[in-house]
């Protein structure tokens, strides 16, 4: 079956810049968006770096980035092509359906949250629901958000020493690291585990990495 | 006096001389007054002849007298016996003057009175013994009354004398002259030193000779070298006397040095064993025989204060150290008694001399009753008793008794007796320091014992007790047993906030848990109260747990109002607290580290899982979606899809099975690659037919467990990829260490590929990502028919 051509997509195209480490996925993904009429992806990104760079060297229409990217990941990534061009379309493309995620990514300024498993007719809908100017997001995504956005936020401190405890440190190598002493470390883990809702720091962790607060 | 010597003779010298110097001016005034006298009888005479004829008589007597009375003199100045001298210079005198008799009174005076009371014939020379004086007068004194007074006064004690024929004398001189065949007669005075003694007397008895007046003063001449001659006797008897004395004295204090040299000796002596003896008892009794031997005396005592509570008198002595003279029974043998009662001794008289004085003693007469009575009954003649004084504090009594002979003792005895009571005080003292020295360390050494079975216990149940709040228990029960305290709590100090809570409570050999207190809260309540109220419980003590500058919780001991504890208990529940501390902190570090290492580990098997299946799910998911929506329009491109679907799933299954491979590791055998890469060819080898060699260079050591993880899962994968799709022979795999570097290189001889080709292996990418993860250098060399060459090179490997 063809999708009927509509005048609107003849009219424009959208110029699409994807951005996936898994070089599979991005061959799929890039296989079905060629093949909508409306579609063409101009450029190609293995990792956040390169995302940046061809998104400055194409100025696509959209850009779809993987969030789980070496070198540069694709919160940092938005942030980096948001801060130069302000307008910019971008969809979140993830495995992973983390609060934090979702979160952090749409205060960066995307302007939808793709889940990898979204079935291909709903990505292309939203590919063109975000290209009309809009924002989407799902009922499910909305609910986590509303999750996310109901709890507090850790500082920066805490969230660097929850990084930390998410490597396994003890508190002792916490403090070396940050240069602060053990007790503040204490403090900050306290602090973390009320606000993360954990009885221990196992748990904090736990509960971090499900909501994506962290990330391995 | 006494600093002259005995032997000097230089002032008698002089006095000689002044003696003989007046004798001589004596002698020539006399002449000189006779000459004149003869001159004016010359001129008045007219007879010259019949003048000169009586002068040449005269001057003839008067030249004999003149050399009479210098041969007496010389006789008195030389010969030593003044007896004798007097004697031989009266009868030199008589037989030159032609006198019957000469005799020398001594006044015998009874003082005030300047006049004497007696006149002893102590001298006289007559020409014939029935001329004796003292045989005719039949006494050898005269009576003051046979002299008159005024008599006395005008010719004696200021006259020159008086003399005459016999009627001229007046009675009762008269009489007396009478009965002794006096018909003339001639007194001087004779002085000595000025002084009136005595009167030298010049008797005629065959005939009434008037004597001339030179010759008179001839006499006088005489009388004075008789006073002189007494005066030097005299002095020289003085001299003699102070000799003498001064010998004696000297001897006297010879006999008191050698005694005080004597007495210093035993002194010394009982000193020095007092002060080196280690038995305190042999040095007492050896100090009190030596004491006892020196100063003589026949019983030495020591007796000892027994106080009765704070009055400074105590309320017994007791005889503790005893000395006696071979023959003599020791006081406690002859009382029968080992102590005197307070009463005995008089509480004043123990105060007076012995808690503020020094000391009493003498004969037996100046003690008091009934002490008199009893050393009475023991035959003591004499006693002395000093206090002994330790450490500024009347401690007891040294006595000394006499018992053959009441001896007094002299100041030096007594300076020695005491000396010696400041020894005894001071060995005492010593013995004293020395015994609560050796009980302070018995009983330090006893209480470090009791220390040390505590903390071994303590350890010990930490050991056995992997539950800490058990041990807790243990540690509270066993610092109430050390205080024997009936209470004690731990209290846990939070974390956040400053909120200290009761967290175990020992109570009379039970511990409760903070619900269990909280749960019976009441009835605790209500039994510490009952048990409170009669010691009065306080919270005496709190000791905190600390490490560095925080607290983690306290130890409050509970303890009734006035129970006491030794430093060492005190101590003791220092150290089980620290080792409560050690315990509490050790067993949060375990849990701490267990923590870490559980989230270590879901970390990794996270991220295991994320880029495995996750990604691997992912890639086959999007694939299909792909051949699903070209299915229907480009069955082609479907196909494609699904074959790659396909490959994926298969490379993930792969990386699946060696991720579970990994997983079945020990999270420690990942800081050991060269075993881990060892054992994987070990497995691979089992259903591979191809040789994969590996070689190890530089000596092997731990890694981070991340890092180790993830070099065996590179070479997993190169092993894996150049098994499947590069048709290798042999696989050679070089891990190198160096302190600076560790490098992986897998090596294969399979058909290699175009590194630029876009067809290369999802592996690949992996690896690359993987390395990139734990910031090492990924390096390859492949070219088509080349075989492929993986290099991965890890910089400062140690470094976390």
């Amino acid at each position: 079956m063809v999708d009927p051509i509509t005048p609107s997509q003849l009219s424009k195209t959208i110029r699409i810049l994807v951005a996936d480490d898994h070089p599979i996925v991005r061959q799929g993904l890039v296989a079905i968006l060629n093949a909508q009429p409306d579609m063409n992806v101009v450029a190609e990104a293995d990792n956040g770096r390169q995302a940046i760079e061809q998104f400055q060297a194409y100025e696509p229409d959209i850009a779809i980035l993987d969030l789980q990217m070496p070198e540069v990941s694709g919160l940092e990534a938005i942030k980096a092509i948001r801060a130069v061009f302000p307008n910019a379309a971008i969809i979140m493309f993830s495995i992973y359906e983390t609060d934090e995620d979702i979160y952090q990514g749409l205060r960066a300024g995307a302007r939808a949250y793709l889940l990898k498993d979204t079935p291909c007719l709903e990505i292309l809908e939203i590919i063109r629901t975000v290209s009309e100017g809009q924002r989407y997001v799902s009922t499910e995504i909305g609910t986590k958000l509303v999750a996310r956005m109901e709890r507090s936020n850790l500082s920066d401190r805490e969230y660097e020493v929850l990084s930390l405890m998410a490597q396994g440190k003890s508190n002792k190598a916490i403090a070396k690291q940050l240069n602060i002493a053990e007790n503040t470390v204490k403090f900050h883990v306290a602090n973390i585990m009320l606000k993360l809702g954990a009885s221990d720091r196992t748990h904090a962790v736990v509960n971090a990495l499900h909501q994506g607060i962290i990330k391995l | 006096m006494y600093s002259q010597e005995p032997n000097e003779s230089k002032p008698f010298d002089q006095v000689e001389t002044t003696f003989q110097k007046v004798a001589v001016n004596r002698t020539f005034a006399g002449l000189e007054r006779d000459r004149s006298q003869l001159e004016y009888e010359e001129a008045s005479v007219p007879q010259a002849a019949e003048l000169e004829a009586c002068n040449r008589v005269m001057l003839q007597r008067r030249d004999q007298l003149l050399e009479a009375t210098a041969r007496a003199t010389n006789v008195l100045l030389t010969l030593e016996n003044f007896d004798e001298a007097v004697n031989t210079a009266l009868k030199i005198i008589g037989e030159e003057t032609g006198c019957d008799r000469i005799s020398i009174l001594e006044n015998i005076f009874a003082p005030p009175s300047q006049f004497p009371i007696l006149y002893n014939f102590i001298y006289e020379w007559s020409i014939s013994d029935f001329l004796r004086l003292t045989d005719r007068l039949e006494s050898k004194c005269l009576p003051a009354e046979a002299i008159k007074r005024e008599f006395l006064e005008q010719y004696f004690l200021k006259g020159e004398g008086f003399g005459g024929l016999l009627e001229e004398w007046e009675d009762p001189l008269r009489s007396s002259f009478a009965a002794a065949c006096v018909q003339s007669a001639y007194s001087v005075p004779i002085r000595v030193n000025g002084q009136w003694w005595g009167i030298l007397c010049f008797d005629y008895c065959r005939a009434p000779i008037q004597v001339s007046p030179a010759e008179v003063a001839v006499v006088r001449t005489l009388a004075d070298c008789i006073g002189s001659a007494i005066q030097r006797n005299r002095i020289r008897q003085e001299r003699e006397q102070v000799i003498q004395q001064r010998t004696a004295d000297l001897e006297e204090y010879n006999r008191i040095l050698l005694k005080r040299d004597q007495l210093l000796e035993a002194t010394a002596r009982a000193t020095n064993v007092l002060l080196t003896l280690e038995n305190i008892e042999e040095a007492i009794n050896t100090a009190l025989k030596i004491i006892g031997e020196g100063i003589g005396c026949d019983l030495v005592i020591v007796l000892e204060n027994i106080f009765e509570s704070s009055s400074p008198l105590p309320k017994c002595c007791n005889f503790i150290y005893e000395w006696a003279a071979p023959g003599f029974l020791s006081l406690t043998a002859n009382f029968g008694l080992t102590s005197l009662p307070a009463e005995v001794l008089g509480f004043a008289f123990l105060e007076q001399y012995f808690l503020e004085g020094e000391g009493f003693g003498g004969l037996l007469d100046v003690w008091d009753e009934p002490l008199q009575g009893l050393l009475a009954s023991v035959q003591v003649k004499s006693a002395y008793s000093v206090p002994i004084r330790v450490n500024g504090q009347w401690w007891g009594l040294l006595c000394l008794d006499y018992c053959r002979a009441p001896i007094q003792v002299n100041a030096a005895e007594i300076a020695v007796l005491m000396t010696i009571a400041d020894c005894i005080g001071s060995a005492i003292q010593r013995d004293r320091t020395h015994k609560i020295i050796l009980q302070a360390e018995q009983l330090r050494v006893a209480e470090l014992v009791k220390a040390n079975t505590a903390l071994k216990h303590s350890l010990d149940i930490l050991a056995a007790e992997p539950d800490l709040d058990c041990f807790i228990g243990h540690t509270l029960q066993l610092i109430a047993q050390q205080f024997d305290a009936p209470m004690v709590e731990y209290w846990h100090h939070l974390e956040q906030g400053e909120q200290a809570h009761v967290y175990l409570r020992y109570w009379q050999g039970q511990i409760f848990k903070a619900n269990e207190i909280q749960q019976f809260s009441k009835q605790l309540a209500r039994e510490v109260a009952q048990v409170s109220a009669p010691q009065g419980l306080i919270p005496f003590l709190d000791i905190p747990l600390s490490i560095g500058d925080a607290t983690i919780g306290a130890l409050s001991i509970y303890l009734p109002k006035y129970q006491t504890f030794s430093g060492q208990t005190l101590e003791l529940a220092h150290a089980l607290t620290q080792q409560l501390t050690l315990a509490i902190e050790l067993s949060r570090l375990a849990e701490e580290a267990q923590q870490s290492a559980l989230l270590q580990e879901r970390t990794r098997m996270a991220r295991e899982i994320h880029d495995t299946l996750a990604q691997t799910f992912g890639g086959i998911l999007m694939q299909l979606q792909a051949a699903t929506y070209f299915t229907n329009t480009q069955a082609e491109q479907a196909h494609t899809h699904l074959l790659t679907a396909q490959n994926l799933a298969r490379e993930g299954l792969a990386e699946a099975r060696r991720s579970i491979w990994t997983l079945y590791l020990e999270a420690t055998e990942y800081e050991d690659p060269a075993r881990t890469i060892a054992k994987f060819i070990d497995y691979t080898s089992s259903y591979q037919s191809i040789s994969i060699r590996l070689t190890i260079d530089g000596v092997p050591y731990r890694l981070h467990p991340d890092l180790g993880l993830n070099l065996l899962r590179i070479a997993q994968e190169a092993i894996t990829n150049a098994l499947r799709h590069a048709n290798a022979q042999t696989i050679q795999i070089y891990l190198s260490y160096s302190l600076q570097h560790i490098r992986l290189t897998i090596c294969d001889d399979g058909c290699g590929f175009e590194p630029q080709s876009p067809t290369r292996g999802f592996g690949l990418l992996g690896m690359q990502q993987r390395a990139d993860r734990i910031g090492a250098n990924w390096h390859l060399v492949s070219q088509a028919g080349q075989g492929t060459t993986i290099t991965i090179t890890i910089t400062n490997p140690t470094t976390p």
